[in-house]
């Protein structure tokens, strides 16, 4: 995209950070609502990540201390050659646990090997018991599979299954599956329901929830409480190794018999390093190798029972961590890419816009995590953060995309006006385009009898004509490092001293004045016949103080010259018309030549609009032999014109144009002719032009 | 230990009145099993081990309870099924400095061979306890007329609150009353415990609880 002046211009959806940021809040948006975020193992990571660093601060609460994990250890097995010998422990276990006062012994084994002999010692011990959990696991079929599916159903049962999430991680639990029109509860919830004595009437809802009914506060009735059938995280407070202190407790089946014992003959209370009254039992293999591990938020190889005993807690502490649901993550993503445009619209500099996506993302990550900690809410904070981070990189790209666009219109801009080598020197410093003044050293070109020349060969002829009289002009002043005002109509505008100092200017001026006239005469060559009569060039160049910098609009600006200094170049350049000359210089360009030019003073005027006087000093373009001479003499009449010896001097001035031809004596001569008979007042030497 | 039992019950008024008593830290409990068979001719027979002087079907349970200072007692029996064994229970009483508290109130509590008794509680819970007014609640709770899906879960919260107040002290939980297995006879006269002073002392915590669980196979 272009600007009216051929200049690159920044598109629309690159002026502000809101497009970027309404894309990928409509994204966003679309993800939580509609479909899965790409970024959802981030997030389950991060909640991973959350809950390791809450047990590491010591911020993470005990698990329950009524559930207590029996597990059977490699030594638990050793010697263990029969089915039966294997079921005579878990019968053990069965009466040690209520012996000792528990209000259920749940098995996180399915016990479907053997026969009904071999299973008659557990059966019978559970029978004893207050209360026992066989597992079962959902085959999805109407049938589950269950333990000692050749005796009828005593017990209740508790499925098993457990679903590790796409990285293989076990995170989430089922705490319901509804399996063959069956409502059928997991481990941990019948263990649960079994130690409140309400294990029946489960129902699983449509909408994912299922519920029971439990004693209502009044004690006298029935309130129903519902709780999702499947949670997408349990609330894991720590893994299997971590001691009692943090952990759940642990008695490996040796280690159980040990104390039971100590305890038998101590004839005490119950301690509490034993399944005391009310405790809520589970028994699972935790042998290396059993194959009834995987990893864990925890762990890599973390063993299943720790999940259904991290389930269980959940429920006995009303601590289920729930999803903040699809609307809301919605609503948040939006709402916080907005706050972050809005802020980045702020945070202009770098630093401040790096520190402003720095602290919006620990601020999700920190957000997620109180939530998850404080509140059980589990928040996608790891996709907000990538949802802020995508923001930070499209408003860079979005500022780096502006800022070269900027650069690219203002070389574009520049090269117009500046060499290379200033465009390269102001493109590091920016600054020197700002406006100020400065001692430059102007240039200024016209071409003669454009107005003939256009009416007579047509506006094609004159545009090739000018392109290439500009081409010969522009080459000139770039070649000695000058910078260049637009071109209006035929006219040309060099300069030195801006946008950077150039103490030389004056010098450089001079040379890129000379390399103009070559060329142009040079041009005049190859003109045709009808043509080049008709061309022809007055050149001026001035010094003196003006102010530049940028000027303009937002849409469009040059960099240029501001002041007097344009005005009287360009009456200056006029003047080459009415000395009859082609190059004109100031005084002051003059002082500032290293070497001096072959030159002679020509007149001091004030131009129109001027008090102050300027003295005209001409270049020899193609100086005769004698052209020495002839500028002595004129130098003689000159100071007699000076001195107000106007009759004396216009004699002289016309002997010079008699003898050589000379035009600014022409023009001097009249001059004294018209000052003799009308002699002026206070003459200081210095003739006020009525014209232009 | 009845004697001393009157002195703090005639003591502790006074020393209230005189506000210069503290209260007491810990509240003296005592109790005291025995059956009454169903031939007994007046005879009891003391529960000592689990294995010992479990009752026959006919056979009547009798329950003693004293403590030095006033304070609940709970008394619930649960039968193989897990449900309360005896109608009229679970009882909760006040136990008052110096007067021996015999239960059950009426013709006691009868053995069913069919659903023997698999555990008998009695919780002793300071008044000043937490838990006491929703255990006094459910308690009450229970006696109500409610559908047999209510008493489900009226008695797995009953146990459950048994449980939590047992954990909650549980250096003072004693799951079996094992003294030595010694068989004696008395006469029954008024439902008075002749021998009761000699029953096992258990120490009640301001504010806490104490479980006598005794099991029976």
């Amino acid at each position: 995209m272009e600007s009216q002046q051929g200049q690159p211009a920044v598109p629309f959806w690159l002026r502000g950070p809101w497009p970027f940021a309404m894309v990928i809040a409509a994204c966003a948006a679309i993800w939580m609502g509609a479909a899965q975020s790409p970024f959802k193992r981030f997030d389950r990571e991060l909640d991973d990540a959350i809950l390791r660093a809450r047990l590491k601060l010591g911020m993470a609460a005990r698990p329950d201390g009524s559930i207590f994990l029996i597990g059977t250890e490699k030594n638990d097995l050793d010697g263990l050659s029969t089915i039966a010998g294997e079921y005579r422990n878990y019968a053990e276990i069965i009466d040690i646990a209520n012996d000792l006062g528990a209000a259920v012994t749940a098995f996180d084994l399915i016990l479907a090997r053997g026969g009904p002999a071999e299973a008659e010692p557990v059966l019978t011990a559970a029978r004893r018991g207050r209360g026992v959990v066989f597992a079962e696991a959902d085959t999805g079929e109407k049938e589950t599979l269950r333990s000692f599916i050749f005796a009828p159903r005593e017990m209740p049962g508790g499925l098993v299954n457990i679903r590790a999430d796409s990285d293989t991680v076990t995170r989430g639990y089922d705490y319901a599956r509804l399996s063959g029109g069956v409502c059928r509860p997991s481990l941990a919830l019948a263990v649960y329901l079994a130690a409140r004595g309400s294990n029946a009437d489960l129902n699983c809802a449509a909408d994912g929830s299922v519920g029971w009914a439990d004693l209502g506060p009044d004690s006298k009735s029935l309130v129903e409480r519902r709780i999702p059938r499947t949670v997408a995280l349990v609330n894991f407070r720590s893994s299997f190794a971590e001691p009692w202190d943090k952990g759940f407790k642990y008695l490996s089946l040796t280690d159980l018999r040990r104390k039971y014992g100590a305890w038998r003959v101590a004839k005490r209370a119950v301690p509490l390093d034993l399944p005391g009254a009310g405790s809520m039992v589970i028994v699972g293999s935790v042998a290396a190798g059993s194959g009834d591990s995987g990893p864990t938020p925890f762990g890599v190889n973390e063993p299943r029972v720790q999940v259904h005993a991290a389930a269980l807690n959940d429920l006995v502490q009303g601590q289920m961590f729930r999803e903040s649901g699809a609307l809301f993550e919605a609503i948040a993503m939006v709402l916080a890419i907005a706050l972050f445009t809005s802020a980045a619209r702020l945070a202009k500099p770098w630093i401040a816009f790096g520190s402003l996506w720095f602290l919006s993302v620990s601020g999700s990550l920190l957000l997620g995590a109180l939530l998850l900690i404080r509140v059980n809410l589990i928040f996608p904070a790891a996709t907000l953060a990538a949802m802020l981070t995508l923001c930070f990189l499209a408003e860079s790209g979005r500022r780096s995309a502006v800022t070269s666009l900027e650069k690219l219109r203002m070389r574009t801009t520049m090269a117009m006006y500046f060499s290379p080598r200033v465009m390269t020197e102001v493109l590091r410093n920016p600054g020197v385009m700002q406006p100020r003044e400065a001692e430059l050293t102007v240039l200024l070109t016209d071409l003669r009898n454009f107005t003939t020349i256009t009416e007579r060969f047509g506006t094609p002829v004159i545009f090739d004509l000018m392109n290439k009289v500009f081409e010969i002009e522009t080459r000139s002043v770039i070649a000695m490092e000058g910078s260049m005002e637009h071109f209006l109509g035929d006219q040309f505008l060099g300069y030195w001293g801006a946008p950077q100092d150039q103490p030389d200017g004056s010098d450089r001026a001079m040379k890129a004045g000379r390399a103009i006239i070559d060329g142009l005469d040079q041009l005049k060559r190859t003109l045709p016949p009808d043509l080049a009569p008709l061309f022809g060039f007055g050149l001026a160049i001035h010094k003196g103080k003006a102010l530049v910098g940028n000027k303009g609009s937002r849409e469009r600006f040059d960099y240029g010259i501001l002041g007097d200094i344009v005005n009287t170049a360009a009456r200056v350049e006029s003047l080459t018309k009415l000395y009859g000359v082609r190059w004109l210089i100031t005084r002051d360009v003059l002082e500032c030549q290293n070497g001096k030019p072959l030159y002679r003073r020509i007149d001091t005027v004030r131009v129109k609009g001027r008090s102050r006087s300027v003295e005209l000093i001409e270049i020899p373009v193609e100086p005769s032999p004698d052209w020495d001479t002839m500028a002595r003499k004129y130098c003689l009449a000159l100071e007699a014109y000076t001195a107000g010896r106007f009759a004396e001097a216009g004699g002289q001035f016309e002997a010079l144009e008699r003898e050589y031809g000379d035009k600014p004596s022409h023009a001097m001569g009249e001059r004294c002719r018209e000052l003799t008979s009308a002699p002026p007042v206070n003459w200081d030497g210095a003739y006020t032009l009525k014209e232009k | 230990m009845r004697t001393g039992l009157r002195k703090i019950a005639f003591a502790a008024p006074l020393a209230i009145a005189a506000g210069a008593w503290p209260a007491p830290s810990q509240t003296i409990a005592q109790v005291e099993f025995a059956v009454i068979p169903s031939h007994s001719e007046g005879r009891l027979k003391r529960i000592g081990k689990p294995n010992d002087g479990t009752p026959k079907s006919g056979d009547r349970l009798q329950v003693w309870l004293s403590a030095s200072a006033p304070i609940r007692a709970l008394t619930v029996a649960f039968d193989s099924a897990g449900h309360v064994a005896f109608p009229d229970q679970p009882l909760l009483v006040t136990l008052n400095p110096g007067a021996e508290q015999a239960l059950p109130l009426a013709d006691g509590w009868k053995w069913d061979a069919q659903v023997p008794v698999r555990e008998l509680d009695v919780l002793f819970v300071d008044a000043r306890s937490p838990a006491m007014a929703a255990l006094a609640q459910l308690v009450d709770a229970t006696h109500a007329s409610v559908p047999p899906a209510v008493r489900t879960r009226q008695v797995g919260e009953l146990r459950k609150t048994i449980d939590s107040l047992t954990q909650r002290d549980a250096s003072n939980a004693d799951f079996s009353l094992k003294t030595e297995p010694v068989l004696l006879a008395g006469l029954v006269r008024g439902m008075r415990c002749s021998w009761c002073d000699a029953a096992p002392k258990f120490s009640i915590p301001a504010g806490g609880s104490y479980l006598v669980r005794h099991r029976f196979q």
